[in-house]
């Protein structure tokens, strides 16, 4: 019961109430019937805080309607997964032939195909039966595999997923290993399929060793794969199979190789405030990073794909820093699109996130 | 004596016991008295409410008065069964206490001692002793002695003074409480008695587990020390088979209407496979650590024999090693009939099989009401009929459905391992009519299907075939079989 009055007459749950009944409304179901499907994750998605208004303008930023979760995608990667959608796997593959052995747009082109070959893999089953024997068609395969697996677990908690959806999860996830080792067979010399059986890896809970294996892998066929530090990264992060120490060690020594792989201890920064550490950005490692990171960025990483998630990460990091006017800087070239890793963290979603960090750095800068 | 005075407040806690219903009745009839001067009509309506209620907490009164259990089991006279009775006499005079006026054997995993007394438990008319089927079956004549010995030790008073009182005051509480549960008014009540039993369980707590313990000394010394220990060790093991037992194999062909011939001979069986015995073997060396309930006297398994490996070792006399069967007359058929006192009466309308049978007939029956449920009035090919439309989903189990955010992909692939196992299951059933399937009993597992050729090679793939939406195969092989 008082429960009952508190979501009437707290703000934040009467907010949360009046967009819970719009959507039962649209969905044609009471308010409360359509409460009882949603669990607390869900829930907690319509307790969306206000922000404040900023005038993003005066910057030369989009307008926070405008901002999309939407991935920017480089124009011919857009076209040929349109047309995938469409049934035709013609142009991805033309267009994965022609990028070659540029593994770290492969690894992306390989993701955008596999998400739609997830959603339906009709053009994928025509591709490689046209092509039995193609790595490319086999990678895309093994990589929509562990997609289709994690849209079986979806990206709730452990406790909010079901004993069905684990058992299809680790079945699926299995098959998709195998095919990721089919697809390593078929094209030695590339790190792809090496780098996505990295993720794949974390899901089916690998131990250090046989990750330390996999990892062996993708360090032999590119040793800077910007994609493949993300995913390791990952798992040696203290909520998967690592800990504090072994995430800034791995960030540290993967920075130190390249400009473009200096992100990584910013990732690292993101991974210790997301466990809750207190004041993860002030760190001297952070700020080494961004000295390395924001010239790169001006010069030749200017135009690089993989540099979107980079520029996302040196946004926030700025921001963290009081560095107002750097930040704004990184947020023009980001647009209007929420499409980086470090946006992807919260109950409320990519765009309030965005929008969030990048008011901040709005008055920040004033 | 170290434990006397929470033992004369457990005591005394007993005997405000009926104070505390007398109280509850009292109040009950000044409210109705009280409303009836009001308005008679309040006071009728009222009636309806405390009636009942007055008449449970009377009844409760009696019961607690004087305990008269509703004697379950068989008895088992001194005359039929002169050894159980000279050992039990035996045992009972080493423990210290007078050894009981009757023996019934139950079918329980258990042993026990009961009184049926006066004064609520403070004087005592009759003394009952049962024993389990299941210990005959399973244990040693050494181990069922350690056993027995422990529950006459309850009532050795060589500890402390109101130790048996403290124990069947807990038997009594506890059987008040049980009776308010299971009537209907009586259970608005049942949170105030509740109470006062949760208070008393804490007061006697200690007291109980003490003599838990000094009944497991008086055990060890009447039975030896490993008899003692393994017969806890065993105990864990013989109740959890048991409950394999009747679940997986006794009760297999229950619907169906039939029960095993042999359930004390099935149970050895189940006792005695080759394949469970490394379970059991785990079971029987990491005894459960903690105790079975809030409410449990005992403390946990693994502690007591703990405490009995700390002790002096006491030998085991000799003559224990047969199996404790060798006590009874005609054991087997005595085990029998009193395995068979375990089901609700609908039991005596249910046809005896042998083993082979009732495990093949139950797996059929329960396999053709799988079917039906799956197939909700739709017809094997109409199933085919959804696979080649692609619809997988609507032979999926409806309490199951795939997650939100899944595609298609997602979806046909989550639900393609349950619709495998519910499509054969299907099938089997359809198989089983045409006599081309059949179960066969084992002790080790599941039971097994037989399929016939060409079904035991080809029908699993054809199945998996027909989830990917070709169903040719899976309908030539069912084509000879199609009803």
């Amino acid at each position: 019961m008082l429960g009952l009055i508190k979501l009437y007459t707290v703000p934040k749950y009467r907010r949360m109430m009046k967009a819970v009944a719009k959507d039962a409304k649209q969905r044609g179901m009471g308010t409360f019937d359509f409460m009882e499907t949603l669990n607390q994750e869900d829930m907690a998605r319509y307790l969306t805080p206000p922000l404040k208004p900023t005038d993003v303008a005066r910057f030369g930023l989009p307008a926070d309607d405008d901002i999309t979760e939407e991935r920017l995608l480089p124009e011919p990667l857009r076209v040929a997964r349109d047309a995938y959608r469409a049934g035709e796997w013609q142009p991805g593959a033309d267009l994965l032939a022609g990028i070659g052995t540029d593994w770290d747009r492969r690894s992306t082109a390989v993701s955008v195909l596999s998400k739609a070959a997830a959603d339906d893999d009709t053009a994928l089953k025509a591709w490689r039966a046209a092509r039995p024997d193609d790595a490319d068609a086999a990678i895309v395969h093994a990589d929509s595999l562990t997609e289709v697996a994690w849209q079986i677990r979806s990206s709730h908690r452990a406790s909010n997923v079901s004993a069905e959806q684990f058992a299809g999860f680790r079945r699926v996830l299995e098959q998709a290993d195998e095919a990721c080792q089919l697809a390593a067979d078929l094209a030695p010399e590339d790190p792809t399929p090496w780098e996505k059986r990295c993720s794949i890896a974390m899901g089916r809970q690998y131990s250090r060793d046989d990750f330390r294996e996999v990892w062996a892998g993708v360090m032999e066929r590119d040793p800077l794969h910007v994609a493949a530090h993300g995913r390791a990264m990952q798992y040696w992060c203290a909520k998967w199979f690592g800990s504090h120490e072994l995430m800034w060690e791995f960030a540290e020594e993967g920075a130190a190789k390249h400009p473009k792989l200096a992100w990584l201890p910013l990732a690292a920064a993101f991974e210790m405030w997301a466990a809750d550490v207190k004041n993860p950005w002030q760190d001297k490692r952070v700020e080494q990073a961004l000295d390395t990171l924001l010239p790169w960025l001006d010069g030749d990483g200017r135009d690089a794909p993989e540099a979107r998630d980079s520029r996302a990460f040196a946004a926030r990091a700025l921001v963290e820093l009081n560095r107002g006017k750097e930040a704004i800087e990184q947020f023009r070239h980001l647009g209007a699109h929420a499409d980086g890793f470090v946006w992807s963290y919260h109950a409320f979603g990519s765009v309030h996130e965005f929008r969030k960090i990048r008011s901040r750095a709005c008055r920040l800068a004033k | 004596m170290k434990n006397s005075p929470r033992a004369l407040l457990a005591v005394l806690l007993l005997a405000g016991f009926p104070v505390l219903v007398l109280a509850v009745a009292g109040s009950l009839i000044w409210l109705e008295i009280a409303a009836f001067r009001h308005s008679p009509f309040t006071a009728e309506r009222l009636a309806f409410l405390v009636g009942p209620v007055l008449y449970v907490l009377f009844a409760a009164l009696v019961t607690y008065e004087r305990s008269r259990d509703d004697v379950d089991g068989v008895p088992v006279t001194p005359e039929e069964q002169p050894q159980l009775w000279a050992a039990v006499r035996e045992l009972a005079r080493e423990v210290g206490t007078r050894p009981p006026d009757e023996i019934y054997l139950l079918p329980q995993v258990n042993a026990g001692v009961t009184e049926e007394t006066h004064w609520a438990g403070l004087r005592v008319r009759r003394r009952r002793m049962f024993i389990g089927a299941q210990l005959f079956a399973g244990l040693r004549i050494s181990q069922l002695r350690a056993i027995l010995g422990h529950e006459l030790g309850h009532y050795s008073n060589r500890h402390t003074r109101f130790a048996g009182a403290t124990y069947r005051g807990r038997q009594t509480i506890g059987r008040v409480v049980n009776g308010l549960r299971s009537s209907g008014s009586g259970r608005l009540l049942r949170p105030v008695f509740t109470a006062y039993a949760a208070v008393y369980y804490r007061v006697s707590a200690r007291v109980s587990q003490e003599q838990e313990l000094a009944a497991d000394i008086a055990s060890a010394r009447a039975a030896g020390t490993t008899a003692a220990t393994t017969a806890l060790r065993e105990t864990e093991v013989l109740d959890a088979a048991w409950w394999v037992f009747l679940e997986n194999y006794a009760t297999v062909a229950w619907s169906s209407g039939y029960l095993p011939k042999q359930l004390a001979g099935g149970y050895q069986l189940l006792l005695a496979d080759e394949t469970r015995a490394e379970e059991m073997a785990s079971l029987r060396e990491n005894p459960p650590s903690r105790p079975a309930s809030k409410y449990d006297s005992h403390p946990p398994i693994s502690e007591r024999i703990a405490l009995l490996e700390a002790a002096p070792a006491i030998p085991v006399p000799p003559g224990g090693e047969r199996p404790a069967t060798d006590l009874l007359r005609n054991g087997s058929e005595l085990l029998e009939a009193v395995l068979a006192t375990g089901f609700t009466e609908d039991a005596a309308s249910k046809k005896k099989l042998d083993w082979a049978s009732l495990v093949d007939i139950g797996m059929r029956d329960s396999t053709q009401a799988e079917a039906l449920r799956i197939r909700r009035s739709r017809s094997v090919d109409e199933l085919l009929d959804l696979l080649d439309a692609g619809r997988i989903e609507d032979l999926a189990d409806p309490e199951n459905p795939a997650p939100a955010g899944a595609g298609l992909r997602a979806k046909r692939e989550f639900y393609r391992h349950s619709v495998h196992n519910r499509l054969s299951i299907v099938v089997h059933a359809r198989l089983a009519k045409a006599d081309a399937a059949h179960w066969e009993l084992s002790w080790s597992g599941p039971a097994k299907l037989v399929l016939a050729e060409p079904y035991a090679t080809e029908l699993d793939p054809a199945v998996g075939a027909a989830i990917d939406g070709d169903t040719a195969a899976l309908r030539a092989l069912l084509a000879p079989v199609h009803s």
